[in-house]
């Protein structure tokens, strides 16, 4: 199971795996107690660009 | 006629996705254990950087959860741009600029070693969050007393 630093006092907390998509997210610092998926929640989230199949095909054929 | 046959050499194929969340001006340090009773094959590692800033990334690995002794580094402080990704593949240096990391092909994780991928602090930054943020890709292997 991953662990990650709390950002708050530097501690290695264990992540909580979603049951659902089993992804492995920030919980509750075990040392400070603060929730850490808060600070997730308060920065922005990347988007990874990702394939638009609905764009109009922009090959050019000879 | 010869055929050529695509075998896995053994385990159950794991592809562990973890989130990551970067604060500002603050390192960040995700570590992965291999379960006891367990041996893993390493295939892949993706690393993201989704802050505003470049982070150092270091993946490092080490003998047990404690931290202790290092088997090897897989990758030293280089800088990760932006929103940038890194992959290291089984065997394969997947190039960017600058990067000179690999995992070793069938590289084999006994029980207790730990990865641990190191995001230093960048300086000011707006923070961010990725939902695949660190993807671990391995086979794991039950061991027998």
């Amino acid at each position: 199971m991953p662990s990650e630093s709390c950002p708050y006092c530097g501690e290695m907390t264990a992540m909580v795996q979603d049951p659902e998509t089993k992804v492995f997210k920030s919980g509750i610092c075990e040392h400070c107690k603060k929730d850490l998926a808060v600070v997730a929640a308060s920065v922005p989230e990347l988007k990874e660009e990702k394939p638009d199949m609905k764009a109009p095909n922009q090959e050019v054929l000879p | 006629m010869a055929q050529m046959a695509w075998t896995f050499p053994a385990g159950q194929i794991h592809q562990e996705v973890t989130s990551l969340t970067l604060v500002n001006d603050t390192a960040k340090t995700i570590d992965i254990t291999v379960p006891a009773g367990k041996a893993w094959i390493l295939r892949r590692i993706r690393i993201v950087n989704p802050d505003n800033v470049d982070r150092n990334v270091t993946v490092t690995l080490y003998k047990e959860a404690a931290k202790t002794n290092i088997i090897k580094m897989i990758h030293s402080l280089t800088a990760l741009t932006t929103t940038v990704e890194r992959i290291y593949n089984n065997g394969i240096i997947r190039t960017t600029a600058n990067d000179d990391g690999y995992i070793e092909k069938d590289d084999v994780l006994a029980a207790g070693n730990t990865i641990s991928v190191v995001w230093a602090a960048g300086g000011a930054s707006g923070g961010a969050t990725d939902a695949d943020g660190l993807v671990i890709c391995y086979e794991e292997v039950a061991l027998s007393a």
